[in-house]
């Protein structure tokens, strides 16, 4: 296994090292793409996810964020983002995206595909704790590094999307979050 | 992922960086340090020209200009950072200095569109809104910049703009914290000014009021009338001359 970390291939990208970027592709896009199927409502939708997030960490390149020497954190919070509105991202990049293959159609969204619908009730700064704590496991030290914020902020906002996902209005989400 | 698709993926993103285009993408301009933490009474103003931007950010003032009249007079620390953006970002404040409690922020649109933005950890009540027009562009940012303050706490903070695909901004953001109220002293050895955190009142209290023709006039209410309800007298900082009433209810 390649021992190179996301933070020393980032930097090679960024001395223009294409091969370098295409590397952490490789890495983490299964991993952003399984996110992704949980936020959109289907395949074609999670494809564009994943590719709009790479690009978005190339264009925020000078401000994306490691936590302990990995993107992955900071590539599902953008991928997070970027399904929160797909058409938008998609026509920042839309010379890019219509050049690419049709992607695969209407492969039917993994049982987690409507997540998003229960975490339509959350803020955006809340979605990013819930999915990085109860989707993706991390824990509140690497996020509050992935978003920049305290440690402190992180256990609130969880708290308190916890507490709105209680509320009745995503029982099976909430099922996931008391785990 | 299918393969074609996920191989092509992987050739954009490859291509894109290999490619690197040299029109920087973003600027971000530090200005000058614009006031001392016991500065200038009054906003300043910070030019700034963005590197690779097609036209001159025009100079920036940060914060209304504060008399007794106005709510809250800032202090502002460090730099004003001004940074010119392109549809959504999301940017680090980096970390609140010590003794600021404010973020003070200044939008200005440079293309027409729909704009919101706000502290990251701020939720809906922070988001402004702010729907740019040509006519407001041209009236240009002096006239008619968009400024709030936010209180946040101490730490890292980021920052998030949504705007249109193209749509184009600039956004000037200053840690700040109120500055402590001084009261000015008239011929008579009366005090004037506003209200003090500690809810002290100088002799003479910093009012709005109205003219007899009713349009809105600043004045000073005599604070040993504070306590009278109904039409007190408003007086000048001399605190004789009568320049308009305002109703204690």
């Amino acid at each position: 296994m390649d021992a190179a970390t996301d933070a020393s291939l980032w930097a090679s990208a960024l001395a223009g090292d294409g091969e370098a970027f295409g590397q952490i592709f490789d890495r983490h896009r299964d991993r952003v793409l399984r996110h992704s199927l949980r936020l959109v409502p289907s395949w074609h939708d999670a494809e564009e996810v994943v590719a709009v997030t790479f690009l978005e960490a190339w264009r925020k390149r000078d401000r994306v964020r490691f936590v302990d020497g990995s993107l992955l954190p900071w590539l599902l919070v953008t991928a997070t983002n970027v399904a929160r509105n797909v058409s938008r991202g998609a026509r920042r990049y839309a010379a890019l995206l219509e050049k690419l293959p049709a992607p695969l159609a209407s492969i039917p969204s993994s049982t987690e595909g409507s997540a998003i619908e229960a975490l339509r009730v959350l803020s955006l700064s809340d979605r990013q704790v819930i999915t990085l704590s109860v989707l993706e496991g991390f824990s509140e030290a690497e996020i509050a590094a992935a978003l920049g914020i305290a440690r402190g902020t992180v256990k609130s906002r969880l708290s308190r999307a916890k507490k709105r996902l209680a509320s009745g209005l995503a029982p099976a989400l909430l099922e996931r979050t008391s785990s | 992922m299918s393969n074609d698709y996920n191989a092509a993926v992987r050739r954009m993103l490859v291509d894109n960086v290999s490619v690197r285009r040299q029109v920087p993408r973003r600027a971000l301009v530090v200005g000058a340090l614009i006031f001392a933490i016991s500065g200038a009474a009054t906003g300043g103003a910070v030019a700034a020209i963005a590197p690779g931007s097609e036209r001159p950010v025009e100079p920036y003032v940060i914060g209304t200009p504060a008399n007794d009249f106005t709510t809250t007079p800032l202090d502002y620390f460090g730099e004003t950072v001004v940074r010119t953006g392109t549809g959504d970002e999301t940017f680090d404040l980096g970390e609140r200095p010590n003794g600021a409690t404010l973020l003070a922020v200044e939008f200005q649109c440079t293309s027409p569109g729909e704009f919101s933005w706000k502290p990251a950890d701020f939720e809906t009540e922070g988001h402004q809104t702010y729907t740019c027009t040509e006519e407001r562009i041209a009236a240009g940012p002096a006239a008619d910049a968009a400024r709030i303050t936010y209180e946040l706490g101490a730490g890292s903070h980021s920052f998030v703009v949504e705007a249109g695909p193209n749509a184009t901004w600039t956004l000037s953001t200053t840690w700040a914290r109120p500055r402590p109220i001084e009261w000015k002293t008239n011929d008579s050895g009366q005090t004037y000014g506003m209200r003090k955190s500690d809810d002290t009142v100088p002799d003479l209290l910093a009012q709005v009021g109205t003219n007899e023709v009713g349009n809105s006039v600043e004045g000073y209410l005599r604070s040993a009338e504070l306590g009278r309800p109904g039409v007190l007298k408003l007086y000048a900082s001399d605190g004789v001359t009568v320049v308009g009433n305002f109703r204690n209810d």
